[in-house]
C-alpha cells in the first residue's frame, strides 16, 4: 500500500463528504465521533501489537480486537461491542457490534443495502506477520452471507487469492446471497489501522471510505 | 445510558419548547454535547415514548428525497452516491411539562 496515495484519498473522501454532508440538524461522522485522547490509548496498544511484545498467545489475539473494539467504540452511534471469540449461530466470531439503529447504517451509506449485523475477524496471530489466504475468506463469506452481516476483516496483509475472493463476493452477493443484499465484506488491515492512528484520521470517516471502496473493489489497491 | 443527556433534553423540552419540530443541532448547541450523543439519548427517549425522532433525506443539491426513492433525486433526475446522501433529525416531543407560565 502506497500511504500517501492512501492519506490522500481519505482526505479526499472526507472533503467531498462533508462538503454535502454537514448542515445544521445533519449526522454525520463529523458529530458522532468523539476521540478527545487523540487515540492515546490506541497508540500505545497499537505499538504493542506492531512489535510483537506478547508473553503468549491469546495476549497477541486478543490484543487486536481490544484496539478494534476501542477505535468502534469511539462512534457514538455504536451501542455495544462484544469481543466473543465463541462460537454461535454464524460459526466462530471474533467481534460482534450492535448499533444504536439505523442511523450508524446511514451515517455509513447504507441507506439501501443496511446489513442484518455487524461482524469482525481479527487475525494476528501469526508471528511471521503473514498475509490471509483465500480458506480464511471463504469462511468469512459463508458467514457474512448467511447473517447478512457487514463484515469487517482485519489482518497484517492479504493473498492475491484471497484478495480475489472478496472481490468476487463483494461484485457478485446479489446472487450468492439474494436474500440479505446489505452483505459485504470490508478488508482492512494493520497499516490502514496504523495510518489511521499516526495522522489522528476520523475513524468513523475511514470506516466509511472503507465500505465505500470495498462495494467495487476499489479497496484491494490499498491491501 | 448517560442520563446526563436525557436530563437536558427534557429540561429543553420543558423549558423552550414553543410547538413544532426541533432540531438535533439545538440540542447539541444547548446541552453542549455533540450530536452522537444526543441522538443516543433521543432513542432511550423514543422507547419511553417521550418522543418522536423524524428523519428527512436530502439529495446533496438540498432536494428532499423520500426513503423510498433513496438514493434517487427526482429533482435532479439523478441516482446519487449513498455516501453523499444527508440525514436530518428532528424530533416531535410527545409528552409536554411546560414550565413557563
Amino acid at each position: 500500500m502506497t500511504k500517501d496515495k492512501f492519506l490522500a484519498d481519505i482526505d479526499l473522501f472526507i472533503k467531498k463528504t462533508e462538503a454535502h454532508c454537514c448542515h445544521k440538524n445533519a449526522i454525520s461522522c463529523n458529530n458522532v465521533f468523539e476521540n478527545a485522547d487523540l487515540y492515546a490509548i490506541e497508540k500505545d496498544l497499537l505499538d504493542k501489537i506492531l512489535a510483537g511484545n506478547f508473553s503468549n498467545s491469546k495476549e497477541q489475539g486478543d490484543s487486536l480486537e481490544n484496539l478494534v473494539k476501542l477505535l468502534f467504540g469511539k462512534i457514538q452511534l455504536v451501542h455495544s461491542i462484544e469481543v466473543t471469540n465463541k462460537d454461535i449461530t454464524l460459526g466462530q466470531i471474533d467481534i460482534q457490534l450492535v448499533p444504536i439503529d439505523d442511523a450508524l447504517f446511514e451515517v455509513w451509506g447504507l441507506h439501501t443495502q443496511r446489513p442484518e449485523g455487524i461482524i469482525g475477524e481479527c487475525k494476528n496471530y501469526s508471528k511471521k506477520k503473514e498475509p490471509i489466504g483465500r480458506p480464511e475468506i471463504e469462511k468469512i463469506c459463508w458467514r457474512t452471507c448467511k447473517g447478512g452481516c457487514l463484515s469487517f476483516f482485519i489482518a497484517y496483509g492479504y493473498t492475491e487469492d484471497a484478495i480475489n475472493e472478496i472481490s468476487y463476493f463483494n461484485s457478485n452477493k446479489k446472487s450468492l446471497c439474494y436474500k440479505h443484499q446489505g452483505a459485504l465484506i470490508v478488508p482492512l488491515t494493520l497499516s490502514m489501522l496504523e495510518l489511521v492512528i499516526q495522522n489522528k484520521i476520523n475513524f468513523c470517516y475511514f470506516i466509511k471510505w472503507a465500505i465505500s471502496t470495498s462495494r467495487m473493489m476499489n479497496i484491494a489497491n490499498y491491501l | 445510558m448517560s442520563t446526563d443527556s436525557i436530563q437536558c433534553i427534557k429540561q429543553y423540552i420543558e423549558q423552550r419548547y414553543q410547538g413544532g419540530l426541533i432540531g438535533i443541532s439545538d440540542l447539541a448547541e444547548y446541552c453542549e454535547m455533540l450530536e452522537g450523543k444526543i441522538y443516543k439519548a433521543l432513542v432511550e427517549l423514543q422507547k419511553q415514548e417521550d418522543i418522536k425522532i423524524i428523519k428527512r433525506y436530502f439529495c446533496p443539491e438540498g432536494h428532499p428525497i423520500s426513503l423510498d426513492d433513496l438514493p434517487y433525486c427526482s429533482d435532479c433526475d439523478y441516482p446519487y452516491s449513498e455516501d453523499f446522501i444527508t440525514t436530518i433529525i428532528y424530533i416531535k416531543p410527545l409528552v409536554v411539562k411546560n414550565s413557563l407560565p
